[in-house]
């Protein structure tokens, strides 16, 4: 009877804590990373009588929690991998939004600059239309400026968001590291301490939400967490600190840097993975390409109508002066290199000069010394290395449509430079010019036939194809008149000044005659068609006429001119191509984004969903566990009712 | 498989939440009318879209740019039409100040109506747009062409300027037409000098010449630069000598033969001069290219207004003797021919002018075409197919209630409940 009392007992014992951990399963239905708990019950060792072995009933001897390793790192690193696609992904959507929007893209306001412009020349001596070219040569400088704003403001705000990341990555990897040791003091008895290691677990995953990380469990129930290529973050009960600083090459730019003990290193270019993977990445593969693209365009406008006007006249007759502000002035050659910091010369400067818009590439690149006057370049964006180049060569060393030249200072072997030629142009593109008159839409010079000429011989326009940039109008003035008098005798045209090709200069009559006239430098370019007579004659002349358009013609020209992308003789694109070339290379990054994190996203679900099902709770299973260790408390107590009843029946018989 | 309360309820929310973005995605095409509402959706269409808006943009350019050449070209065409009015007024003139019953008076009043039609075609030449530019000047279009010097002369202030726009990808056409091509760069018949010999025994005077034909003075007279008609020993025959006097070789000689006038036509290279009066034997005159000096009336150009100057001054002088009839007769004949080349010449601009009308108009019509077709592909491009839309809309929101209604079943379903 006694046996009788001690089973049920123990089936009560044993009931009572199969329901307090199917409560326990219960209450934590909702707790990230739990895993559920069943109670391992077995049967007490039997007693041995004559009759054989008699059972002394049940015991709970461990609480397993219903786990599966390999789906838990499945869910890790398919959550880094997520977090990685959906950060970058939303960085994306905002470039997409802003290079595509009316208000903020480029295209609207380089079409309203040119539609100003047609404007201007269907009447080139109308100063309200010239005025308005002018206001939208602004709005266009201003439509650069704000992209390049909004391009840095984004830059700064991953900043900041790094920043945060880190901090929170820092405070989870010690939470790790502590729960490391909790664990391993725990588990000294041998028992696994389930909710510990489900906490240890969670914050794990969401450390690599965060950051990329891979995990190294030790003998003694701790784990090493470790990011980037092997840089120890949580190592036992040690935690390293993840924090950010500026940039040494860049200081716009933050850089990740990992503390642990008393050293410090730079793992932002090891980084992949969680959200600080995505920002980085998006940093590097898009936003640096987005700001030099757009940076390479604002050069190209810039450049191109400025050597236009000063191929022109003006409306008062002088040559036409800048419209924008010069592409090689202080202000923009200023954020053009920068020094590493531990350069042998803090006061070392190089100058990187835009020589050719036309050449010009979407890349940074790194110069490297190799003594104090040797370097080479490397281009980012493809790696290719050029060189060995010489400092002190004249003109200085030129690739890709830039110059490099040391402007104050000195340096050494082993000193680095970054170059970013078109990295903050568009933030510094400006209207200079503020007289509307000041635009140079006139040609410098004009042609006439004489009124004697007895043929019926005509001459173009000249066009001038030649010479300084920008034009003397006081030096022209001095060359001009040239006059070209018809010899029919021999058949040629010759000037009074300056030389004319090809020399001699024969003209067919009857037939279009390519005639160039060279003159104090300066070559213009024309054709005689008809049939002169002997001693007809023609001049060419300083223009002084306000309702010339033709140098306006050249400029509206621009608007379809393959005048970006030429280097290695390639065939080059126009202005609103090379900003399409942008607007497509950020969809396809964002087309591609999205069909990552879709494609991320039912990874992680089905990871999820395949760890969910064989470790989260199912409270229908609970209830009818409920249900089932209810009853069997309740049997168990029968027992000892029964036991009892037998016990009275026995005392009552004896009394 | 076991299916775990958390997962039960995430992957309802999940269904949800994805049919309602889905529906949404598509309310937003159906709200815009667009297919493609960021560049992400289709990166490729996106670019071509942007070359077609730079492209209908530049077609919209060119409309503008159509619209103020025809503005400008009629403007001109008008101006011309009314320059070759006043011309044909001016010969009519010029006709009726030939015929032989006018006295000085009539004359006179013919030289004062000249005068007014002077000025007409001054101001006409000094035509001005409605900005106050003028039309005739180039690229000169801030001064007056056309200027009277005090001596009464004309000259011209401008130069050849002539400014295009573009119409269409490779085609410009030209706004406006110099001054100098259509009103001074005339060609004069009158471009030679003739004289008598002072020794002269007859009374023969030898009229202004006039070049008939342009090629053949050109080719056979320019280059002898002067040439001597002599008269025979019978007085009726002439001989065309060279500026020394030698004969030419092979010789040319003709008959003097009376004309209804009683004067005697000789013709040689192109140049036609009349002898008036008897010529005696052995009589000469000579005949002499033009000069080119500014002050020459013998240029080989004669501008429209010193054409008519010239009429004007010739008809306010009375006449007195024979030598000033026939003077008149000369400067009338001259008058005539003249004016005809100015108007061919007028003419000649104006069929242009015509031509490019005819340009603009068939290039609109092809711009026209382009624009179509570029907003035809814009559209298939960008815009959204309303039937399909609509269509996918409503499966999606039957998917969304139904992924609400189930979520809502299945979630009640606990044993919870029955306990």
């Amino acid at each position: 009877m006694a046996d009788l009392f001690g089973i049920g007992l123990s089936g009560l014992k044993s009931a009572q804590t199969q329901l307090s951990v199917t409560g326990q399963n219960i209450s934590n239905v909702n707790t990230p990373g739990y895993s559920r708990q069943t109670a391992v019950q077995s049967t007490q060792l039997p007693t041995f009588t004559g009759a054989g072995y008699i059972g002394n009933g049940s015991k709970v001897v461990d609480v397993d929690r219903i786990y599966n390793q390999f789906l838990t790192n499945q869910v890790r690193s398919s959550t880094s991998s997520n977090a990685e696609v959906k950060a970058f992904q939303s960085q994306m959507e905002q470039l997409n939004t802003l290079v595509s929007s009316s208000a903020t893209g480029i295209t609207p306001g380089l079409q309203n600059y040119f539609d100003a412009l047609q404007t201007a020349i269907e009447d080139p001596s109308n100063l309200p239309a010239r005025q308005l070219f002018l206001s939208e040569a602004e709005g266009l400088a201003s439509r650069f400026n704000t992209v390049q704003s909004s391009l840095a403001g984004q830059n700064q705000f991953i900043g900041q968001q790094m920043s945060t990341l880190a901090d929170q990555a820092s405070r989870l990897s010690a939470t790790i590291a502590e729960f490391n040791d909790s664990i391993a003091k725990a588990a000294a008895n041998g028992a696994q301490p389930n909710d510990l290691l489900d906490s240890r677990d969670e914050a794990v995953r969401e450390l690599s939400k965060l950051i990329g990380i891979s995990v190294v469990p030790q003998d003694d129930n701790q784990i090493n967490v470790f990011v980037g290529s092997g840089q120890p973050l949580v190592v036992g009960s040690e935690a390293s600190t993840l924090s950010v600083r500026n940039g040494a090459s860049d200081p716009s730019r933050v850089d990740v840097v990992l503390t642990s003990g008393g050293s410090t290193q730079d793992i932002t270019s090891l980084l992949s993975g969680g959200e600080l993977g995505g920002l980085v990445r998006y940093r590097q593969d898009v936003l640096d390409q987005a700001m030099n693209s757009i940076g390479r365009l604002s050069l190209s406008i810039a450049n191109e109508f400025n050597q236009q006007q000063g191929q022109g006249l003006d409306r008062n007759g002088n040559a036409g002066s800048l419209l924008f502000n010069d592409i090689n002035s202080d202000a923009l050659v200023d954020g053009r290199s920068r020094a590493r910091a531990n350069n042998s010369d803090p006061n070392a400067k190089l100058d990187v000069l835009i020589t050719d818009t036309s050449q010009l590439g979407t890349s940074d690149y790194e110069v490297v010394f190799s003594s104090s006057t040797e370097f080479t370049v490397r281009r980012t964006s493809d790696n290719k290395v050029t060189g060995p180049y010489d400092l002190t060569s004249a003109p200085p060393p030129e690739l890709d449509g830039i110059s490099i030249e040391l402007s104050a200072g000195s340096v050494g072997a082993g000193d680095r430079f970054l170059l970013t030629p078109t990295r903050y142009a568009a933030a510094n593109i400006d209207v200079v010019m503020t007289e509307p008159q000041e635009l140079a839409f006139a040609a410098p010079a004009s042609s006439d036939a004489n009124l004697d000429n007895r043929g019926t011989g005509s001459i173009t326009q000249p066009v001038l194809t030649g010479g300084p940039s920008p034009i003397d109008p006081a030096a022209l003035q001095a060359l001009l008149p040239v006059d070209l008098s018809y010899d029919s005798a021999t058949g040629e045209l010759t000037s009074s000044s300056g030389t004319l090709t090809p020399s001699p200069l024969v003209i067919t009559p009857g037939q279009t005659n390519d005639v160039e006239l060279t003159v104090g430098g300066y070559t213009f370019s024309m054709q005689m068609s008809g049939r002169p007579k002997d001693g007809d004659s023609f001049s060419v002349n300083f223009n002084t006429g306000v309702a010339d358009n033709r140098n306006a013609l050249v400029m509206s020209e621009l608007q379809t001119s393959k005048v970006l992308g030429k280097a290695n003789g390639a065939d080059g694109f126009s202005f609103v191509d090379g900003y399409g070339d942008l607007v497509q290379r950020v969809a396809t990054f964002t087309a591609q984004a999205r069909t990552d994190a879709e494609s991320t996203g039912a990874v992680l679900q089905q990871a999820t969903n395949n760890r969910d099902s064989v470790s989260a709770v199912s409270l229908d299973e609970e209830a009818a566990n409920l249900i089932k260790f209810e009853q069997y408390y309740n049997a168990s107590a029968q027992v000892i009712q029964v036991a009892r009843s037998l016990f009275d029946t026995l005392l009552s018989s004896i009394r | 498989m076991r299916i775990s309360t958390i997962q039960q309820f995430n992957s309802g929310v999940r269904g949800i939440q994805d049919n309602y973005a889905n529906a949404s995605r598509t309310q937003e095409q159906i709200s815009t009318g667009k297919r493609i509402l960021s560049p992400a959706d289709d990166p490729v269409a996106t670019v071509r879209l942007l070359q077609l808006s730079q492209e209908s943009n530049k077609l919209e350019q060119y409309k503008g740019n159509m619209t103020a050449a025809n503005n400008s070209l009629a403007q001109e065409e008008a101006i011309l039409n009314s320059v070759n009015n006043a011309l044909q007024r001016v010969r009519e003139i010029a006709l009726e100040a030939g015929g032989g019953g006018l006295s000085d008076e009539d004359r006179g009043a013919l030289a004062t109506e000249l005068e007014q039609r002077e000025e007409e075609l001054l101001d006409l030449f000094n035509s001005r747009n409605a900005r106050g530019e003028y039309l005739f000047g180039g690229y000169q279009s801030n001064e007056a062409p056309f200027i009277k010097n005090p001596d009464g002369s004309y000259s011209y202030q401008g130069d050849e300027g002539q400014r295009s726009v573009q119409i269409a990808g490779s085609k410009t056409v030209a706004l406006n037409d110099n001054g100098k091509d259509l009103f001074v760069d005339v060609g004069n018949v009158n471009r030679v000098l003739t004289a008598a010999d002072a020794a002269n025994t007859g009374t023969a005077r030898i009229s202004l010449g006039v070049v008939e034909n342009k090629n053949d003075y050109d080719q056979n007279f320019y280059p002898q630069g002067s040439v001597g008609i002599v008269i025979g020993a019978t007085a009726d025959t002439y001989e065309i000598v060279d500026s020394g006097g030698t004969p030419l070789v092979p010789p040319v000689t003709g008959a003097l033969e009376e004309n209804d006038d009683g004067g005697y036509n000789i013709r040689y290279a192109g140049v036609s001069v009349v002898l008036d009066g008897a010529p005696a034997a052995g009589d000469s005159f000579t005949i002499t290219t033009g000069d080119s000096t500014a002050t020459s009336d013998k240029r080989e150009t004669r501008g429209i207004l010193e054409t008519i100057a010239n009429l004007r001054e010739t008809l306010e002088t009375p006449t007195t003797s024979s030598e000033d009839k026939l003077q008149r007769r000369d400067v009338i004949a001259i008058t005539l021919d003249n004016l005809d080349n100015a108007m061919n010449s007028v003419l000649q601009v104006q069929t242009t002018i015509g031509a490019r009308m005819n340009v603009i108009e068939s290039t609109q019509l092809q711009n026209g075409e382009l624009s179509l077709i570029n907003t035809s592909v814009t559209s298939e491009l960008e815009d959204l197919d309303y039937a399909e839309a609509l269509s996918r809309l409503s499966l999606q929101t039957i998917v969304l209630e139904a992924a609400q209604q189930s979520f809502v079943k299945v979630s009640g379903l606990s044993l919870f409940n029955l306990l």
